[in-house]
């Protein structure tokens, strides 16, 4: 009788199934984000839904597939903006990480992100700034600028040479002083939904990631 | 003409299976590279195949591997394969690797199936059963692909897991309300019935192994200082890669626009890696 009722069980709890079906596409079904948990784990995060596992085991499955609709469906933003936003988080912690063991202490850090999109820039910029100041790390609102000049040749060079000189540059101009230094996040290939970032410190230009 | 017609039933009966395709992780993230152009121009890839288990045996291990192949040659990379013996024969496991006398690849990537869950109620077979098929029995798989890619150092460049998940109904009675909807119903490439499945897996699954290798390419460049790569001339061809052009942004130094879309003659991708739960494995 138990299995029976497991069975129809198993059978009802289909209609709530994330995946395609009757009641949804599968466009509408890539639109959640879904992890499988074991039983005692999905019971800890989510007391009122998943049972606590028996003492004594149990029959079947032993696991939960735990589903969230995502705020904005896929394809609502471009792919890559999607892609960086989706995992900015991550990715800026892992960075400002990076960066944060490049300079001594008491560093002042400047910021700026270069990204096609200026909205998706300024997030990116912005998130990096949170990051280091969540690691107790002094952080200006200021953007570092070089001139016109410098922009007309910097912008001709490829990526690999343009941050160096750029770097040189900020300390030669006075743009940037002993004691502080410049975290820049970019992508560098338009194909990417990657974020790199280098470090610009004593007018020597450290790529980091 | 009645035992044709139960024979006609029966057969028509076991053939009434419909999979779903769900993206559980990352596979649904969007790909920002088109598997169809030479993202890997002039790269030698090793892509190992680790048999694991319940997760791809060592037969599903070779498809997946030349699948891999082809993906790659496709993007103009010289690719190699490997499929170790046994799980963990001949993998790197982040150690350092002598070639020897072998060429070094510029990155390795590995593959590592993994089943995480299986679900397959005899109680919904025997309902299955005694309702002639009307009443479906549903089997659930969620695989899991870890990916990681390193350099021929060993260097750790990206790691990740894909995983999807794909339920199979047994039944005639959910086969034809699903036939039917696609039929009258549901848009194109949104049907259910037949291998939709295997598409959008293998479309989702490619375009994610793309990226990753791209993105284990250009870090690599990025933590090499961007070192000019190595000229490997082209069999009938001299010279290097083409040069690429550049985009401007704002008062920032630039961002690189992707290169000139090449016309090399592609050969089309054949069917998708992992397949599905089939109710062959216990």
């Amino acid at each position: 009788m138990r299995r029976l009722i497991a069975g129809l069980w198993l059978f009802a709890a289909c209609t709530k199934d994330p995946s395609a079906g009757f009641v949804q596409t599968k466009a509408e079904a890539r639109n959640y984000d879904c992890q499988r948990l074991s039983q005692a784990e999905a019971h800890e995060r989510y007391p009122g839904v998943v049972p606590e596992v028996p003492p004594r085991g149990t029959y079947g499955s032993t696991d939960a597939l735990i589903c969230s609709r995502r705020v904005l469906d896929w394809g609502d933003r471009e792919g890559r903006d999607e892609a960086i936003l989706n995992s900015l988080g991550e990715q800026v912690s892992e960075l400002t990480r990076l960066a944060t063991s490049t300079a001594p202490e008491h560093t002042t850090w400047y910021v700026d992100s270069f990204y096609p999109q200026p909205q998706v820039a300024q997030k990116i910029a912005i998130a990096a700034r949170v990051g280091l100041v969540e690691r107790g790390q002094k952080v200006s609102d200021r953007v570092p600028l070089l001139g016109g000049g410098d922009i007309a040749v910097l912008a001709r060079l490829p990526p690999g040479q343009a941050y160096d000189l750029a770097c040189r540059r900020y300390f030669a101009e006075s743009v940037l002083a002993r004691g502080e230094a410049f975290l820049a996040l970019m992508i560098v290939d338009a194909r990417e939904s990657q974020l790199h970032a280098g470090v610009c410190l004593d007018g020597a230009w450290r790529w980091l990631l | 003409m009645i035992r044709l017609l139960v024979i006609s039933f029966v057969a028509a009966a076991m053939s009434a299976c419909v999979t779903v395709y769900q993206p559980v992780t990352t596979l649904q993230r969007p790909v920002t590279v088109d598997p169809g152009l030479p993202n890997l121009e002039g790269l030698n890839l090793l892509v190992r195949c680790v048999p694991s288990g319940d997760g791809a045996d060592q037969g599903e291990s070779e498809e997946l591997c030349q699948n891999m192949q082809q993906l790659y040659s496709n993007q103009g990379a010289k690719v190699e394969t490997e499929v170790p013996e046994e799980e963990g024969g001949g993998a790197t496991k982040g150690g350092f690797e002598d070639w020897g006398e072998k060429a070094k690849p510029d990155l390795v990537i590995e593959l590592r199936a993994r089943r995480l869950h299986w679900e397959n109620s005899p109680v919904l077979w025997a309902l299955c059963y005694a309702s002639l098929t009307l009443v479906p029995a549903i089997t659930e798989a969620t695989f899991a692909q870890d990916v990681s890619i390193r350099d021929a150092d060993g260097f750790l460049l990206i790691q990740d897991t894909l995983q999807a998940r794909f339920i199979r109904y047994f039944g005639l009675g959910f086969w034809a309300v699903n036939g039917l909807l696609d039929l009258l119903v549901r848009p194109k490439g949104q049907g259910l019935v037949g291998n939709n499945h295997k598409t959008d897996f293998s479309r989702d699954f490619h375009g994610q192994m793309s990226q990753l290798a791209f993105h284990a390419r250009m870090r690599e460049r990025v933590l090499k200082s961007f070192e000019p790569e190595p000229v490997r001339p082209v069999e009938g061809q001299e010279g290097g890669p083409p040069p690429k052009g550049k985009a401007k942004k704002g008062s920032a130094p630039p961002v690189t626009a992707p290169p000139a879309p090449p016309t090399p003659s592609r050969a089309p991708l054949t069917a998708p890696p992992p397949p599905p739960p089939s109710g062959s494995k216990p």
